[in-house]
């Protein structure tokens, strides 16, 4: 009886506890204050200024230090973040207004206001180096009429804007920072974030701590968050293990289903629009550039190329060089983006693959080089492809290079075929536009179809979602067809962590957010 | 010993600067370009063009050689291209850690390798000596990364005794940073200890068989004196020479040993550096391993001279 | 003279042979490393599968009949494949090696005994290589050569020069002192005679421990460079290749690196057992 009396009490004053967190969540106890995370970073960052940062690394930091005018939610729809709502677009098209945030500091106690949006974004635009131009290449100027309001001119419509500004060209930097340290902002750089910039040695460590000047500070919980570059995909998730990391950003399919299996940790997942491809050379004889040319590769042939993309086997990539954790995919849009056109992959033909081959006419077997950025997921993708293309009449040789070589020969035309993984982007456009285009800074098989180069062109520029959807769905049939990348998986990303990690969801983009993450002292 | 002194410090001098054209030619011989490397996703033409302008990387190469050399000379190693920070300042930062590093590898190696090599050649033939021998043959035959993971997964993921990896400097915790040291220096240490193990050995065989050991034997000194007064002596040159030659080794090893166990060193700055193309970097390292090497053979040389003088003679009598 | 400067090993090589086999363990590390050889050299009569083919009923297979040694993630026999293995990575050590004997042996040789210019000369050039790591060099010459057997055994024969060739030279500058190549110098011996016939063979012992340190040492660089992802073009299996392919796998699939990774202490071992007992059998100090 006394115990039940206990037991009661116990209860109502839990009840109370509950009522009075009740903003939060009523069934959950509410986060507890403190501690650090140690976080894996899957790759250094180059400069922590978002102006020139080109590495996804960078990103990995940014996302807890440097908010954006919008962010994605969960499922990669966009929501404001350091504006107030989403943009409101002229009827030409060529004025896009955006309210922003009142009341908001960066984190070195100085106002945040639309001058600062305008000093950023002309910064991200002009400065000489900048690695946001073609971002922001349908901005002409930028205005801040009032305080809280920022108006853009477009020299032409822009449906991708939007997302732009929800990466770097939409993160806003202190003045009073880039006023002292100029281009020298990625050293010591001061944001509007739930965390701060302490230190960082390179090759090392980056470490932020939670900031007292945010606006929602109330909401973040933890001190510190450090993060480690550990490109070894094995040793991070031996760190995590061996408690030396809290949080693993991405976690190697071979590794998932041990992790799932230990109830030490929690495995969180997330089809992305990440994927895995492969760039042919069509006629990339003179480099990025050049002006395209015959090239010495059997894949230029349209044929040729159909026949090899008939006969690799996506669901058997995806089976054993992926654990069967990925989506086999055979287009640029990811099925977890709202553009995606809902058509299915067509199976391996490996029929109709030898009888492309046969009417060409080519002797076999058709000797032709895969170069894959050297890492042992990679090599094995290469000798999976090497056996399923050898089915066909392909004899393909595999070269494992580093990053910097395959790099330089993309640029130079100096491969057949190249594999080319890219970590997505919100917006079609940017999945797309670049790689496919006529003259796109990527579009490295040097393919060339005004047609579709006016289709891209209107896709930009149209900013009703449906009738973007049925130019996307057209762009994406001729894509397929023309196969100047032949497309392979959709990447499903997987993070790990300790179960005292608590409110830790992964987004589409795949960054690890810990604005509201907290640790369970237990 | 002065003219010695001042003769060997002028051939330093001349190898520095062959030292310096090597690694000119080499990285600059390296497929693709700074600005490339870097970019990753980012591709923006422009901004690529920016940098080489910017790092002077589309003037002709002797002129660059030149311009690279005439700072060096101040000791100014340039800037990093893909931070920024001066590159001095970036191998500073790393060179403590590859130190503690280095030289806890080559305590644990002479420790292990000194005294199993002299037991080993005095008691030849003993099951001592076979157990040495296996010692020092298992030593060399695991390769260095092999070695890491699988010390990793034993002690650090099954027994969960040790850390698996990361670095805590020393100043700022004492204990945790040599917690954290035992598996990289075992892992570091165990090649070179068993290098050193075999060649003490086989020089001590050597030098107790060799004439003068024969007539300290014949002036009746024992078998103990006869160990430590001439036998140890060249030994000790041995171990000398060994460490000297094998600091490159060393280096190499905390390249793939700092990559295993996330240590913050030297070796890390190379693999990035060379990943990333940051020539400046990859410039300044190498010259000051280079640097480095040359300047503790010079130091070798000198007491390898102190110990066995009738080298010193032999070579200063030309 | 002939009595001073006469090379005990000269005059046995005939028992040589009979010698190194009466030692046990050189007699095992014999018959392990010529196992090895003939196995690399016969791989495709001896391997149960070719090492690309795929089962792809039995993916990462633990030991079965089928597999005595299992299968890897693409279901490609982990025994076959160490068997095929054998040849690129004995290849490589074994081009490394002649290739770091034959242009280090004659300049030491030389060097040393010549002393003055030359040696200076060389002792400069062996410094400026020496001053870089082994792996730095060796990272920067197969990321400018490309990634092939040939260019990492290239780079691996290379790096080793400047160390064989001053080792040599250290050797030749103690027995130039030594009483017999004194008194075969007094005696008026033509250089090439000198060099050839008493200190040659005088620092063979050194340099086999030299070469036994050299091999194994190559074949654990291949596994390194492979393991920084520069080693030879896949499918075509080295122990080093197999290794870093098996690493994701250790966890779940163990098997995948018992085969590569006994394959690599087997050949260092054994090739290191048969260095040490030529050592001491020809070592001509060792004898009297």
């Amino acid at each position: 009886m006394i115990r039940s009396r206990f037991l009661t009490a116990g209860l109502t004053v839990a009840l109370i506890a509950a009522a009075a967190a009740a903003p939060i969540t009523a069934q959950e106890p509410s986060p507890q204050r403190g501690g650090e995370v140690n976080l894996s970073q899957f790759e250094d960052a180059d400069t922590l200024d978002p102006t020139f940062a080109g590495t996804a690394g960078a990103r990995v930091v940014f996302i807890n230090m440097c908010e954006k005018l919008y962010d994605l939610d969960a499922d990669g729809a966009l929501v404001p973040q350091l504006a107030t709502a989403l943009p409101t677009v002229s009827e030409d098209g060529l004025t896009v207004t955006i309210p922003v945030r009142e009341g908001v500091t960066f984190n070195d106690g100085t106002p945040f206001d639309a001058a600062a949006v305008v000093k950023s974004l002309e910064r991200h635009r002009t400065a000489e180096g900048s690695r946001r131009t073609s971002e922001l290449s349908s901005i002409t100027a930028s205005a801040a009429p009032d305080a809280t309001t920022v108006v853009l001119t477009l020299a032409r419509p822009d449906a991708a804007l939007t997302a732009s500004l929800s990466d770097r060209a939409g993160m806003i930097m202190s003045p009073t920072q880039l006023d002292l340290l100029g281009a020298d902002f990625g050293n010591a750089p001061v944001c509007v974030g739930p965390f701060k910039f302490v230190d960082r040695v390179v090759g090392d460590h980056t470490t932020l701590e939670r900031s007292e000047d945010y606006y929602d500070a109330e909401h973040v919980y933890l001190d510190k968050v450090i993060y480690r570059p550990i490109a070894d995909e094995t040793v991070r998730t031996a760190n995590l293990r061996a408690g030396d990391l809290q949080l693993v950003d991405r976690v190697a399919t071979t590794d998932v289903a041990a992790l799932k299996d230990d109830p030490e940790f929690v495995v969180v997942e997330r089809t992305s629009n990440a994927y895995t491809a492969m760039t042919v050379n069509i006629a990339n004889a003179n480099g990025i550039a050049g002006e395209p040319g015959v090239v010495d590769d059997p894949l230029a042939n349209d044929q040729l190329r159909k026949a090899f993309d008939l006969a690799i086997d996506r669901d058997q990539i995806n089976q054993l060089v992926y654990s069967g954790l990925q989506v086999a995919g055979c287009g640029p849009i990811s099925p977890a983006n709202p553009y995606h056109d809902g058509v299915a992959c067509p199976a391996r033909d490996l029929e109709g693959a030898k009888a492309l081959v046969t009417a060409s006419g080519v002797a076999t077997p058709i000797r032709v080089e895969l170069q894959v950025a050297s890492s042992p997921v990679n090599v094995r993708l290469g000798e999976l492809l090497q056996s399923q293309v050898a089915e066909a009449g392909f004899e393909l040789a595999v070269l494992p290079l580093d990053n910097a070589t395959a790099f330089q020969n993309q640029n130079d035309g100096a491969f057949d075929i190249m594999l080319t993984p890219w970590s997505g982007r919100v917006d079609p456009d940017a999945n797309i536009y670049r790689f496919h285009y006529s003259t796109g800074t990527d579009n490295f098989p040097k393919a060339v179809d005004p047609e579709l180069d006016a289709l891209l062109d209107e896709a930009r520029s149209v900013n009703d979602v449906e009738a973007r959807k049925a130019l996307y769905a057209q762009i994406v049939e001729r894509v397929k067809e023309r196969r100047s990348v032949i497309y392979l998986q959709h990447q499903v990303l997987y993070s790990a962590h300790t179960s005292a990690l608590q409110g830790f969801e992964l987004f589409v983009d795949g960054m690890p957010r810990l604005k509201s993450v907290s640790l369970s002292q237990s | 010993m002065s003219r010695y002194f001042l003769r060997r410090a002028g051939e330093s001098l001349i190898a520095l600067w062959l030292a310096t054209i090597v690694v000119f030619i080499g990285v600059r011989s390296l497929p693709g370009d700074p600005a490339i490397a870097m970019s990753g996703e980012g591709r923006e033409p422009a901004a690529n063009a920016l940098i080489r302008q910017r790092y002077g990387l589309d003037e002709p190469l002797p002129i660059q050689y030149l311009r690279w050399i005439s700072i060096t000379i101040t000791g100014d190693l340039g800037t990093s291209i893909r931070t920024g920070q001066p590159v001095t300042a970036e191998i500073l930062s790393r060179i403590p850690t590859t130190l503690e590093l280095a030289g806890l590898a080559g305590l644990f190696a002479i420790c292990f390798g000194l005294p199993l090599g002299i037991a080993a050649a005095v008691r030849r033939g003993t099951r001592l000596d076979y157990l040495a021998g296996s010692v020092g043959l298992i030593g060399l035959s695991i390769p260095t990364f092999w070695l890491g993971i699988v010390l990793i997964l034993i002690f650090a993921v099954w027994l969960e005794v040790l850390p698996a990896s990361g670095y805590v400097p020393f100043l700022e915790d004492p204990i945790q940073n040599l917690e954290r040291m035992i598996l990289p220096v075992i892992v570091l240490g165990s090649a070179l200890g068993a290098v050193l193990l075999r060649q003490v050995r086989s020089g001590m065989i050597g030098s107790l068989g060799s004439d003068y050991v024969r007539t300290a034997r014949a002036k009746g000194l024992t078998e103990r004196q006869v160990v430590v007064g001439h036998a140890l002596r060249n030994s000790l040159i041995t171990v000398v020479t060994i460490l000297g030659l094998e600091l490159g080794a060393l280096i190499s090893g905390s390249v793939v040993t700092e990559s295993i166990f996330l240590i913050p060193g030297f070796g890390r700055l190379i693999i990035e550096a060379v990943s990333r193309r940051d020539y400046p970097v990859i410039q300044g390292v190498a010259l000051f391993s280079a640097v480095a090497y040359i300047a503790i053979n010079f130091g070798v040389d000198l007491l390898y001279s102190y110990l066995n003088p009738k080298v010193r003679m032999g070579s200063t009598a030309q | 003279m002939t009595l001073v400067t006469a090379d005990p090993a000269t005059f046995q090589g005939k028992g040589v042979v009979r010698r190194l086999m009466s030692r046990p363990p050189t007699a095992i590390g014999c018959i392990v490393a010529l196992t090895i050889i003939v196995v690399a050299i016969a791989a495709p009569i001896v391997a149960p599968y070719p090492p690309a083919a795929n089962d792809f009923d039995a993916i990462l297979s633990p030991p079965t009949f089928a597999h005595p040694m299992g299968t890897d993630e693409l279901g490609r026999d982990t025994l076959s494949r160490a068997i095929w293995g054998a040849r690129a990575s004995m290849l490589a050590g074994i081009l490394a090696t002649l290739l770091a004997v034959v242009v280090a042996v004659p300049i030491g040789l030389i060097s040393g005994f010549y002393r003055g210019r030359i040696d200076g000369l060389t002792m400069r050039a062996t410094d400026a290589m020496l001053a870089f790591p082994f792996l730095i060099v060796a990272v920067l010459l197969t990321a400018i050569l490309g990634p092939s057997l040939q260019n990492a055994a290239l780079a691996i024969g290379l790096v080793q020069i400047p160390k064989l060739i001053r080792i040599t030279r250290g050797e030749v500058l103690g027995l130039r002192e030594e009483s017999f190549v004194q008194a075969a110098i007094a005696d008026g011996a033509p250089d090439r005679s000198v060099i050839f016939r008493h200190i040659l063979p005088n620092t063979l012992n050194v340099l086999l421990v030299q070469a036994t340190v050299v091999l194994p040492f190559a074949i654990l660089a291949e596994a390194t460079l492979s393991f920084l992802g520069l080693g030879v073009q896949p499918p075509t299996p080295s122990w080093g290749v197999m290794l870093t392919a098996a690493q994701p796998y250790l966890g779940t699939a163990p098997w995948l690196a018992i085969a590569p990774g006994m394959a690599i202490l087997l050949t260092t071992l054994s090739f290191n057992l048969v260095g040490d007992g030529l050592r001491d059998v020809l070592d001509p100090r060792l004898d009297r």
